[in-house]
């Protein structure tokens, strides 16, 4: 009885999970690559949701053409960011590049309120409400939609980053700008890259999580220090370490909804991030780190 | 002399300004200005001086709120012991929050000081027999000490005066003090003043238990003065108003709380005009003053200075037939 439970608990967990993942793998990607801590990752994933909603509902495009104009037009609003700002106050103190992302953050999710309003939206379901019985356990067909779509695109970003020319480049970048740009990489687009992917993956999850979520512009900041979690949980830069934190959070939250307390769940979340910074700071998949002097 | 003049001119304005506007509204800014003006030290102690960037001041803020509340409306006490159960604890708080987590170092302790903000938020709005939940606190007394009420806001204005000033004198003195200079020699190379033999962790938690309490009076002020508390009044987005006015007004310099809380709290007011846009135009606002002042009001009032005593000090030199200062 309690294994079938918990079973079905970790399903409904990976769902969520693989978004709060993917909203990991874009704070992982500034981070590793530049070490920038951008808090506006949760509006560009309310920027998802929007801009499915503004295609798919308003101008009635195909769900897939949705997915591909919205990704772009974030990524390209996350480029547009790094090239008006970040890119200025690179050299600066970590507090000023933090608080200018946080900066973009209240304008984004106030951009946002300006153009669809403050009130919830709901977005039609898009995928089947299937709902397959397996030996007890309920599983809705839509949440298999989402990690599977969620799932896929990581696969296919980690092959482009882990088996591609391109991919080799950027991540040399990340390691050692001086000596990536001896060997023929361009900064620049390698920068532009990290942001634009970033924004995108985070557009990603937004457009994915449209069908089961009500929308509206203030749900950026609960998914940032979600997502944020997630990528601790699994060591903060790491890319595999944030896809595992990232399911590791949405299975957790489910448990913690059902065995302990619904209204208490985010408290707990953020219990546990404050506990694997003070405990684990290098999260939970990655072998200690020394402080070099 | 000189020094002492200006003083005196200062102190006539802040005694006469509340009377010179009518409108309950400009006084409720001016006070408005001066509570901000307490958060803002409280702010700039643990963040200007040590150096640790906190976002989640707004929690101590609302612990001090909190505790006022429940304690002038359950128990029934009077001004002054709830201001000072309320500085109890928000000092408590600051220990048992700063001890562990002051280890963290840049943006991971500010991410846990977030984290901490939401929780402290949760628990307002979940723990309801004792913080009323969604609905908050109502009917807190207004202040009275020895008899005297203070149930206007020119009344309360005088009343916030005399504990800025208080407060301000106390930070001061801790800043230029020989303390200051160990905070700042922590907060500008803490592995070299933990090699000169100061003990950085007690600094910094020391530090940090002085800012909650200050940010925990503020909130007992506030609780006070607005008669009335709820949770959607301490979000992280205030603690990031906090740090705005910060760094706005001057990180690590005396005067900046004061300037950040004047400049903050006006441009909030003015920026309700443009109603749905005036968030849209803070953060805008927000990333434009960090390309172009990083130093914040303070850095500039700074460097003006530093030019015109240059200056003067050269025409002196040229009075005296010395010129070779340029």
């Amino acid at each position: 009885m309690i294994t079938s439970l918990l079973s079905q608990q970790i399903i409904s967990g990976i769902a969520i999970g693989s978004i709060y993942a993917l909203i990991a793998l874009s704070f992982s990607l500034t981070v590793r690559a530049l070490n920038v801590i951008h808090f506006a990752q949760g509006e560009f994933f309310m920027l998802g949701a929007f801009g499915a909603i503004s295609c798919y509902m308003l101008l009635g495009l195909p769900f897939w053409l949705a997915i591909i104009i919205t990704t772009l037009v974030v990524a390209a609003l996350g480029i547009a960011l790094q090239w008006v700002f970040y890119n200025k106050l690179w050299k600066s103190h970590h507090v000023f590049l933090l608080m200018s992302t946080q900066g973009t953050a209240i304008a984004l999710a106030n951009g946002a309120m300006l153009i669809w309003g403050p009130d919830a939206w709901r977005f039609p379901k898009i995928f089947s409400e299937n709902v397959y019985k397996i030996g007890g356990l309920t599983i809705p067909e839509e949440m298999l939609w989402i990690s599977f779509f969620a799932i896929l695109i990581m696969i296919g970003f980690n092959i482009f980053l882990y088996q591609t020319k391109y991919g080799m480049g950027f991540r040399a970048a990340a390691q050692d700008r001086e000596t990536a740009q001896l060997m023929g990489v361009n900064l620049a687009v390698a920068d532009s890259f990290v942001f634009g992917s970033s924004a995108g993956l985070g557009a990603i999850g937004g457009l994915l999580i449209a069908p089961i979520l009500f929308i509206t512009p203030y749900i950026g900041p609960i998914f940032t220090i979600k997502g944020f979690t997630a990528a601790i949980l699994g060591g903060l830069g790491s890319i595999q370490g944030a896809i595992f934190g990232g399911f590791l959070l949405g299975i957790i939250e489910n448990i913690v909804t059902f065995w302990i307390s619904s209204t208490y769940k985010d408290a707990i979340v953020f219990l546990i991030l404050i506990l694997v910074l003070l405990i684990k700071p290098s999260g939970l998949l990655q072998k200690k780190t020394i402080e070099k002097v | 002399m000189k020094k002492n003049i200006s003083l005196a001119i200062l102190a006539i304005v802040l005694l006469v300004l509340p009377l010179l506007f009518q409108s309950r509204y400009t006084q409720h800014i001016l006070n408005m200005i001066l509570i901000y003006v307490m958060l803002g030290i409280s702010v700039n102690l643990i963040f200007g001086y040590i150096g640790a960037l906190t976002l989640g001041q707004a929690a101590f803020f609302g612990i001090g709120a909190y505790t006022a509340a429940i304690i002038s409306t359950k128990l029934g006490l009077s001004f002054l012991p709830c201001v000072l159960c309320s500085a109890v604890m928000g000092c408590l708080a600051g220990f048992i929050i700063g001890i562990p987590t002051l280890r963290l170092k840049g943006p991971y302790f500010a991410i846990a000081t977030i984290g901490l903000n939401n929780i402290i938020c949760i628990i307002f709005l979940n723990w309801e027999h004792l913080t009323g939940g969604a609905v908050g606190i109502s009917g807190i007394p207004y202040a009275s000490i020895l008899g005297l009420q203070f149930d206007t806001e020119r009344k309360v204005y005088f009343l916030l005066l005399v504990s800025v000033f208080l407060i301000f004198l106390l930070y001061r003195n801790m800043i230029s003090s020989h303390y200051g200079k160990v905070m700042i020699a922590v907060r500008d190379n803490e592995l070299a003043a933990s090699a000169m033999g100061i003990d950085t962790a007690k600094v910094k938690v020391i530090v940090l238990a002085i800012s909650t309490t200050i940010a925990a009076i503020a909130g007992a002020y506030y609780a006070h003065i607005t008669n009335y508390v709820a949770p959607d009044a301490f979000p992280v987005m205030e603690s990031i108003t906090f740090l705005i006015i910060i760094v706005l007004g001057g990180a690590g310099f005396k005067y900046g709380p004061i300037y950040g809380a004047v400049v903050v709290v006006i441009l909030n007011e003015y920026l309700q005009y443009f109603e749905q846009f005036n968030m849209l135009i803070y953060g805008v606002l927000i990333m434009i003053l960090l390309l172009f002042l990083p130093s914040g009001i303070a850095g500039i009032v700074e460097i003006a200075k530093a030019k015109y005593y240059e200056k003067k000090k050269i025409y002196y030199l040229k009075e005296v037939g010395i010129d070779e200062m340029k």
